[in-house]
């Protein structure tokens, strides 16, 4: 299993580093950082000097080549053009929220978008499926900042149930955390229903039912185990989307999170904030598809046999015909 | 016995010949639900196309005596701070929302599809170049990776549209890549091999209208998908800026007045809602009806 994991570990380096050169790219696209950071009395020679320190005359692939070097040794992300403070500081002080908030939702948007999409599957074609499938798709449909304003238009203000922005209580995450959870719902919930259908016509399910078993035991224990495989491939997916919305979750809630620090940036224009904080949204993600690739090879007892036969079996392989290249490319 | 008759080419039983087309609206006709979506989006179009035909009030004209007015016969909408009617501005905004939807995803479909295309045909260095590059873009939110792109770019629909475009370039990619792939083990290009087309016709004649199906399922859900990042940009800031009106940008203006004017974030929301449920509804419906071993 340990291959396995070098493997993907592997794979996710060379995305990793694109990400840091996409991210670099647009960095030196988007204007003279100096001027900015200076302020615009600064004489010629102090701006050509500052250059000099950050290093912005030095050949571009050098350049690149240092800030990664920066990213990786000091975790240096650049200097905010407003606070003049280093973006880590504010970055790691606002991760936990933004990680707290990603990742409850998440989990109980697994649970309710895996449930309701058992429910529909095992009730296929009837109201309650079709209900179900249509509600998902207009879940779908909604703009996040939209639905959240409207949650916070009749729950906070007309209802007067829940407050509108903070975290200062239990109270506080509930919006957001539905807000940020509708997405993933929606798409589990699609996913675990056609997932579940084409496992519940399978022979060994027929094989379960006329052993006698009760249907609640077909139905966990031997439909669902093996309908949630796919379920854990689109997670990564659904992670992503669910980080990338935080940006306007946040800023809607007044959460003092990554999302909302890039808000804030964006109507400011402090550029190297706002590529700080997309390289480490990016990179949580990259790291979120890496354990969903694990767990999933931990899962699959197809993929957990192959990388342990490899060991056994080591001198067999080159006997078995191989894919052609470029097709799993 | 009967004399066997020769049959000339004439007197052959009359095959109809349909165009695949007819059976596909046959098939999407039997499915309600993008038969309603399909004609909400034909509402939409022609109501954002006439924006300034359908309603008597000028979109950018304000007015101080009618500021903020909730809706009535005059107002269906209501009017927004500047007490501009909000009907005339949310249909206009529409036709700057679908506009840039329809540019960025025409430009990326054309782009990915054309990369994914050769990608498969050529293989090698050249195609894992282009998957792994695919790959990198994926890694970042298409959220995030637009306004990555428009902190570059600037504000403004060119440069929506590009930043909206890139995101979506990757889909169209890997669909078109598969697709070629798979059509590539078919006869049928071995016999245009022996008749001797070249390698980019081959592509562009022969793989490509076989593997266009899903490709234009993918834009259909695109589109939709399309306008709700362009909405989210212009909310955030990037994006279209006021004053030119966008179903996003609306309900940016929109925000501080969200606890005592309800209309104004109400209903360029529902515009966003409505039309992008229906191009998931009918790129659905379209799917079934293109493929239906799919289903």
């Amino acid at each position: 299993m340990l291959t396995y994991v070098l493997r993907r570990i592997g794979i996710m380096i060379p995305v990793v580093l694109g990400i840091l050169l996409i991210v670099f790219a647009i960095n030196r696209m988007s204007g003279d950082p100096v001027a900015a950071l200076l302020g615009g009395d600064a004489t010629p020679e102090q701006i050509e000097a500052e250059r000099d320190r950050l290093g912005l005359n030095d050949p571009l692939p050098v350049q690149f080549f240092n800030y990664v070097k920066g990213i990786v040794t000091r975790f240096d992300l650049g200097t905010s053009y407003v606070s003049k403070r280093p973006v880590s500081e504010q970055i790691v002080a606002r991760l936990p929220t933004t990680l707290a908030i990603t990742m409850i939702s998440l989990l109980i948007s697994s649970l309710v978008g895996i449930t309701f999409g058992v429910i529909s599957a095992l009730n296929q074609n009837t109201k309650v499926d079709y209900i179900l499938t249509v509600a998902a798709l207009i879940v779908a449909s909604l703009p996040t900042f939209w639905f959240a304003l409207m949650l916070v238009l009749i729950v906070s203000v007309k209802l007067g149930w829940l407050p509108a922005t903070g975290l200062d209580s239990f109270k506080h995450w509930i919006l957001p955390c539905v807000v940020s959870g509708l997405g993933p719902v929606s798409n589990l919930c699609r996913t675990t229903r056609s997932s579940m259908l084409e496992v519940i016509r399978q022979d060994y399910i027929r094989t379960a039912r006329s052993k006698g078993i009760s249907e609640n035991k077909v139905i966990f224990k031997h439909a669902l185990k093996n309908a949630l495989f796919p379920v854990i491939t689109v997670f990564g997916i659904i992670a992503s989307f669910s980080v990338g919305g935080q940006v306007v979750v946040e800023s809607i809630f007044s959460i003092p999170g990554i999302g909302a620090y890039m808000m804030e940036a964006i109507l400011s224009r402090d550029y190297p904030v706002v590529q700080g904080t997309v390289l480490i949204l990016s990179f949580l993600i990259c790291v979120i598809n890496l354990l969903v690739d694990i767990a999933y090879g931990f899962a699959d007892p197809r993929i957990r046999a192959r990388y342990t036969r490899q060991k056994s079996e080591k001198r067999k392989e080159p006997t078995q015909p191989s894919q052609p290249q470029g097709v799993n490319a | 016995m009967k004399k066997k008759k020769k049959i000339t080419r004439d007197q052959q039983p009359e095959f109809k010949r349909r165009s695949p087309w007819v059976d596909v609206w046959r098939r999407l006709k039997r499915n309600k639900l993008a038969v309603v979506a399909m004609v909400v989006l034909i509402v939409i179009v022609l109501a954002t196309i006439f924006a300034e035909q359908l309603t008597p009030y000028d979109y950018a004209k304000q007015n101080a005596k009618e500021m903020l007015q909730f809706p009535s016969w005059k107002h269906p909408f209501g009017t927004d701070n500047y007490g501009r009617d909000l009907l005339a501005r949310v249909l206009k905004g529409g036709q700057t929302s679908l506009l840039i939807a329809l540019a960025s995803t025409l430009g990326a479909g054309i782009i990915g599809t054309i990369l994914g295309a050769t990608a498969a045909f050529f293989k090698g260095a050249y195609a894992t170049f282009v998957m792994r590059l695919m790959d990198v873009i994926m890694g970042i939110p298409s959220l995030l990776l637009a306004v990555c792109v428009a902190t570059v770019l600037g504000t403004g629909i060119v440069s929506t549209i590009i930043a909206v475009g890139i995101s979506a370039i990757t889909s169209f990619c890997r669909i078109a890549y598969a697709q070629v792939l798979k059509e590539s083990a078919n006869d049928y290009l071995q016999a245009a091999t022996v008749c001797g087309a070249r390698s980019l016709r081959k592509v562009f004649v022969h793989l490509l209208p076989n593997s266009l199906a899903p490709l234009i399922v993918q834009a259909t859900l695109r589109l939709g998908g399309g306008i709700m990042i362009i909405s989210s940009l212009s909310f955030v800031g990037l994006g279209v800026q006021p004053p030119t009106p966008e179903w996003g940008s609306i309900i940016s203006t929109a925000r501080p007045y969200l606890r005592d004017f309800w209309p104004f974030v109400t209903f360029p929301g529902i515009a966003i809602a409505l039309t992008v449920i229906s191009f998931n509804l009918f790129g659905d419906g379209l799917r079934d009806a293109l493929d239906p071993r799919q289903k």
